[in-house]
């Protein structure tokens, strides 16, 4: 049974979501575990969106609203992360919505077994339909360490219901550093924070158990940070992951997971080829073709049984 | 049980589930996720409780399932036993060893989805119904629960007999969570589809579940798995291949042929049968308090429903029909004679209350229940 009076703070940076930001915010707020600190940063939104959070914290005492300058999603997570004074951490994205009970199982789930993380499926929300995400394996029904929950990250193929930051509910004591001060966002990546952020936290839990019910609707549109296609902030991307593995092979982290890691990055530096080529920037898709050769083994390693995706890498990297 | 104050009988127990603000489920199995499925608007659930270690921490039907313990347990919080009626005699045993009472601190799923309809509702609504359109068999089983060995002759009835008692069964009852029909061998029915095709299309909103079982022994013509693919049907496939291998191809088959068909089926495996041996048991020396304690320790919960009239215990009907049950049953509800007001008197007599408190066919029936140590191979021929 949860304890009275456990906290959990969520913190939500805000931009330019008017179209979504009341339906994800009205679903924080009628969550059915109510004790809770919805903290909501402005990043200098231009449309009604800094109006919107205004609103809510008029109306309902749990919000705490900050506005800033904009300054990336790194910064406003930052901002969140210093006001929230909950025992547990969870984050949303401001599009995306979450099924009513999602903090009341995550919180009794990480209760009932002292977790580090608790973590849900989730669902990809379409303009016109919604996909549940099946795991193509089958993810522990029990609590599991972090060498399994790396797996579960970084072998995506086969694990999409682990993915993801947004899908968790992280104990303060998880994110909590040496001085007392939660563990921070890199906020010099525009982009790719969040995975970085991921990856050391999951590397640091202990106890961590995932339920196949999905809670958290992740909408699907070209707005969202992984969906852009301006090349300087894509090049922030691999630069967040070069970093993940640079302390991942500090750290020990199992080869198999490290090789996953990188042919995650090579799949993603073949898009962004694609993508620069397509653009005809061709200094772009030189960078980004450096990361490809860099990555090039295991990506071929790994997608042995997919002979189409090794050629298709080949013709990307012009060899 | 044995009617003290007809219609009224239930009328504390509402009053104690009123009381609660919320409730555990007690098995988180099907039976658990059926009972949510109705009850997930309607009252407070806070989780499942199991005793099977491995769904402890998991989230099943969106509810997160622990171990049982009392510090869970606050004032006002009840538990409501989600399980099969085996199963649940230990966990009750469990739950008044350590002072709960039944009715009040915890209720069974069957009394507390009708006592909830009934009192709130004003609707009648059952958990289980069997119906049986036939007892022919293709299997000859030593031990079969519906005493096929002892009978003379088979017990077949018209498509007339059929639909009447169908429809009379809706004119009384709102809900039924289970409707199942039964054998027999059901497959072997001539009008098989035709029967399942009228529940589902006249009686599907009333019906939370429609089933049909089947011995794997048969494969049915194409065009009544046609019939049902139609259907919003289940069907229990038994698997008693270890018994009767000879019709391991036809089991293969029919399995091949309901996923062909998309038909909703599961596969059931008993290492067991309960006997209940009425040709080796006579209990007619009890006394009627004997008898009553003997019907109300049985775990048997299901009832016939049969020419219109409800029979208070299945097996006792099948007795009748089968010709071994010598003085023939007087507990029954004539579904003939229901008025309105005897919702309540319903819904008593099938939660378990008849006028003597217990059947005819308890003297000869060695009881449905953990007690009853004589347990056989299932579908042993011959």
């Amino acid at each position: 049974m949860s304890k009275r009076g456990k906290v959990i703070s969520v913190v939500v940076p805000v931009y330019n979501a008017e179209l979504y930001l009341q339906q994800c915010l009205n679903s924080i707020s009628k969550q059915s575990y109510s004790n809770l600190e919805i903290i909501c940063i402005d990043d200098g939104s231009s449309d009604a969106s800094g109006h919107i959070v205004d609103q809510f914290a008029i109306s309902d005492s749990r919000f705490v609203v900050k506005h800033q300058v904009n300054g990336g999603e790194s910064k406003a997570r930052n901002e969140g992360l210093k006001i929230a004074s909950g025992d547990y951490i969870a984050f949303v994205d401001c599009d995306d919505w979450l099924e009513p009970d999602m903090y009341k199982i995550l919180l009794e789930m990480a209760e009932y077994d002292d977790l580090d993380v608790a973590a849900c499926s989730w669902t990809a929300d379409y303009d016109n339909f919604s996909e549940q995400i099946i795991n193509g394996k089958n993810i522990s029904d029990s609590v599991f360490s972090a060498a399994e929950a790396l797996r579960y990250l970084y072998e995506r193929d086969s694990y999409r219901g682990f993915a993801y930051m947004w899908n968790k509910l992280y104990s303060r004591e998880l994110l909590r550093q040496a001085n007392g001060t939660l563990l921070k966002f890199a906020d010099d990546l525009v982009i790719g924070g969040d995975v970085l952020y991921l990856g050391q936290v999951i590397l640091n839990a202990k106890r961590i158990r995932y339920t196949d019910s999905a809670f958290y609707h992740y909408r699907q549109h070209e707005k969202s940070g992984c969906h852009t296609k301006n090349l300087v902030h894509l090049k922030d991307w691999l630069l967040a992951y070069e970093r993940l593995l640079a302390i991942f092979q500090g750290s020990g982290v199992e080869r198999e997971t490290i090789k996953y890691v990188k042919r995650f990055m090579a799949y993603h530096s073949s898009n962004f080829t694609e993508m620069a080529i397509a653009q005809g920037d061709l200094c772009k898709r030189d960078e980004f073709r450096a990361f490809m050769r860099k990555y090039k083994d295991e990506y071929i390693e790994l997608n042995e049984e997919f002979p189409e995706r090794v050629i298709r890498y080949f013709n990307l990297l012009g060899e | 049980m044995k009617w003290q104050k007809p219609g009224h009988e239930y009328d504390e127990t509402y009053r104690q589930m009123n009381i609660k603000t919320a409730f555990y489920l007690y098995g988180a199995g099907d039976y658990g996720k059926q009972f949510v499925e109705i009850f997930r608007d309607e009252i407070n659930i806070l989780g499942y409780i199991d005793n099977n270690p491995a769904k402890h921490g998991t989230v099943i039907n969106g509810y997160m399932c622990r171990s049982f313990s009392e510090d869970i347990l606050k004032e006002n919080v009840g538990i409501i036993i989600t399980m099969s009626q085996i199963a649940r005699v230990s966990p009750i045993k469990q739950l008044t060893e350590l002072g709960y009472e039944r009715n009040k601190d915890f209720f069974i799923m069957e009394d507390f989805l009708s006592v909830y309809h009934l009192y709130k509702y004003d609707k009648v609504y059952f958990s289980t119904i069997s119906f049986l359109p036939s007892t022919v068999c293709n299997l000859k089983c030593r031990h079969c629960l519906n005493f096929n060995p002892f009978a003379k002759k088979f017990y077949v009835r018209n498509w007339e007999q059929v639909k009447a008692d169908i429809d009379l069964f809706f004119q009384c009852i709102d809900k039924v969570m289970l409707f199942h029909v039964s054998g027999g061998e059901p497959l072997l029915y001539n009008g098989i589809g035709n029967i399942i095709e009228y529940l589902d299309r006249n009686y599907h909103d009333r019906i939370d579940t429609l089933r049909t079982v089947t011995n794997g022994t048969i494969v049915p013509d194409d065009s009544i798995l046609e019939q049902l693919s139609r259907c919003n049907i289940e069907v229990t496939v038994d698997d008693y291949r270890e018994a009767v291998p000879q019709y391991k191809e036809n089991f293969d088959k029919l399995l091949d042929k309901l996923k062909k068909y998309n038909i909703k089926h599961y596969v059931n495996y008993t290492k067991e049968w309960v006997d209940l041996a009425p040709e080796k048991t006579d209990f007619s020396h009890f006394s009627p308090e004997q008898l009553i304690d003997h019907f109300d320790n049985c775990c048997q919960s299901w009832q016939e429903l049969r020419d219109g009239k409800l029979y208070s215990c299945n097996y006792d009907a099948y007795a009748t029909v089968a010709g071994i049950n010598e003085q023939q049953d007087d507990e029954i509800f004539d579904l003939k004679n229901y008025s309105l007001d005897q919702k309540a008197k319903l819904v008593e007599f099938r939660l378990g209350y008849n006028k003597k408190g217990y059947t005819n066919f308890c003297k000869r029936c060695r009881g449905f229940s953990t007690a009853n140590t004589l347990k056989v191979k299932p579908a042993v021929q011959g």
